[in-house]
């Protein structure tokens, strides 16, 4: 899977550039987002404005980067989010368990006041 | 162990020399003095290598390395053909016939070694690649044996008998994309005035979710929970037994229980696809999402929803492998398609219904391999 990280202040920007995250690619995608989070980047947000799509096993994968940056007194967002995956987010009841901002920059300038 | 070396030459000097060489490299020569004996001599001794000259009388060296390499007991051999033929056609013939080599300068020992020395360590690693591709197949033969069996014990935790209740008809199929899948169908009867259905997904599909499955559809067996009147009680108590940390995954589930003596269905759905209620004379009505995600916050509140279910009423309920089967073009087959077909075949048995929309995932897909599990389950309401 290809993504694009860029380091803006103490944030880490994880853009995931394929347009669908599951159940092949998903491992690949988390594997490598806990690369960066083991490289001491306890602040991501995640842009999906290339996400068209995402299953189980994505929505799993982003689960379990949340559950592993909580318990490493990180935090997690996710901005630009597509409508489709909007709604999967919505159906799901995922819009309440994760923090999600219209833009990068609304995301990132909330992680750097806290 | 020493490598054995067969030469076949018509030259009682040629043959004598090399025995001297090579027994001095510390390998087993034996010597065959024509074609005829040389080809005997490799089915008695199996060499792991000839030397084998062009010109003899009787049969010529191509004409036997072809024999051979047609023999499967002695076509594995490799051959080096040891000639003073120097000319490039001689070289292609005998590389033709399945030579691995051709030396024409049989006075140089050093160049003869060295390229025994080649062959044989090809030879072996060949060897070698066969046993361990062997012992691959050998294993993968065992793990598919075993991915069957657990297929087949998952099976046995579906539904096997569909009750017999006067006034309810119900169908169900669950079709995993591999040999186990990461859903599960269940129905039970559990009083004359309770009919528990549910349908689950966890997250991902092969073995990991199968197992996560058998271990869910133990829980919800208990009878504390099959006894229980209120769907959203029996999701509070999975979703803090199943936390996503315990296997990394969560799930999704529409519960609900029935009363088939008077049509009140009490239904909860944690994350799963809308459920759908045909009814005969309006649209179809769907049965919203009440709860999160099994397993991502350990206090989520799920809500219950009743609803009356009047004579015809139809409940159907899916697995998002349904939806989210793609075609070759990558299109989705999508809620707007299964509504309308549901509306268009509504006054067919809840059987029939099932068969038609799985017939119609595999139409749109031209027959192509579900990528997720796909699971139906539909209940019809007679008073």
């Amino acid at each position: 899977m290809e993504i694009e990280f860029t380091k803006k202040d103490l944030v880490l920007v994880v853009k995931p550039l394929e347009k669908n995250i599951e159940a092949g690619n998903s491992r690949d995608f988390k594997s490598k987002v806990i690369e960066q989070i083991d490289q001491g980047n306890k602040k991501i947000v995640i842009n999906l404005s290339k996400v068209e799509f995402m299953d189980s096993s994505g929505l799993g994968c982003l689960i379990s980067l949340l559950k592993q940056l909580a318990s490493h007194q990180g935090a997690v967002a996710l901005c630009d989010v597509q409508d489709p995956v909007k709604r999967i987010f919505s159906l799901t009841r995922l819009n309440q368990v994760f923090s999600i901002f219209p833009s990068e920059d609304e995301a990132i300038k909330t992680f750097s006041s806290r | 162990m020493k490598n054995k070396i067969l030469v076949i030459n018509d030259s009682e000097s040629i043959r004598q020399i090399l025995q001297y060489y090579l027994e001095k490299k510390n390998y087993d020569v034996y010597l065959a003095k024509d074609g005829l004996e040389g080809i005997q001599k490799t089915k008695d001794i199996s060499p792991d290598l000839i030397l084998l000259d062009v010109m003899m009388p009787g049969l010529t060296g191509f004409e036997v390395c072809r024999k051979l390499k047609n023999d499967p007991k002695t076509e594995s051999c490799p051959i080096i053909f040891l000639s003073s033929l120097t000319d490039t056609s001689d070289k292609i013939q005998g590389l033709e016939s399945g030579g691995v080599d051709f030396i024409t300068n049989t006075a140089d020992q050093a160049e003869v070694e060295a390229r025994i020395e080649t062959h044989l360590k090809i030879q072996e690693l060949t060897r070698e690649l066969k046993a361990s591709n062997q012992e691959l197949m050998f294993k993968q033969k065992a793990l598919n044996a075993d991915l069957q069996a657990a297929g087949v014990i998952q099976q046995s935790l579906l539904p096997n008998k569909i009750p017999d209740i006067p006034n309810i008809k119900l169908a169900w199929t669950c079709h995993p994309s591999t040999l186990v899948g990461g859903d599960i169908c269940s129905i039970s009867l559990i009083e004359p005035d309770q009919l528990n259905c549910y349908i689950l997904d966890v997250s991902g599909h092969g073995v990991p979710s199968a197992m996560v499955t058998v271990s869910i559809t133990q829980y919800l067996g208990q009878k504390e929970l099959t006894t229980a009147s209120s769907p959203k009680h029996v999701l509070t108590l999975l979703n803090k037994e199943y936390p996503f940390e315990k296997f990394n995954m969560f799930s999704t589930i529409f519960y609900m229980t029935l009363n088939p003596k008077n049509g009140k269905l009490i239904f909860s759905n944690a994350g799963h696809p809308e459920g759908i209620l045909l009814h005969s004379k309006k649209k179809l009505e769907l049965l919203p999402v009440t709860g999160s995600l099994i397993g991502v916050d350990p206090n989520s509140v799920f809500d219950d929803k009743v609803i009356q279910l009047e004579k015809g009423d139809k409940v159907f309920i899916y697995t998002d492998g349904v939806i989210e089967y793609r075609n070759s073009k990558g299109e989705f087959y999508g809620t707007d398609r299964l509504y309308a077909l549901l509306e268009k075949i509504k006054h067919h048995s809840i059987h029939e219904i099932l068969h038609l929309v799985f017939e119609s995932i595999l139409e749109f897909g031209d027959g192509r391999p579900t990528q997720d599990d796909v699971s139906l389950l539909g209940l019809e309401y007679f008073t």
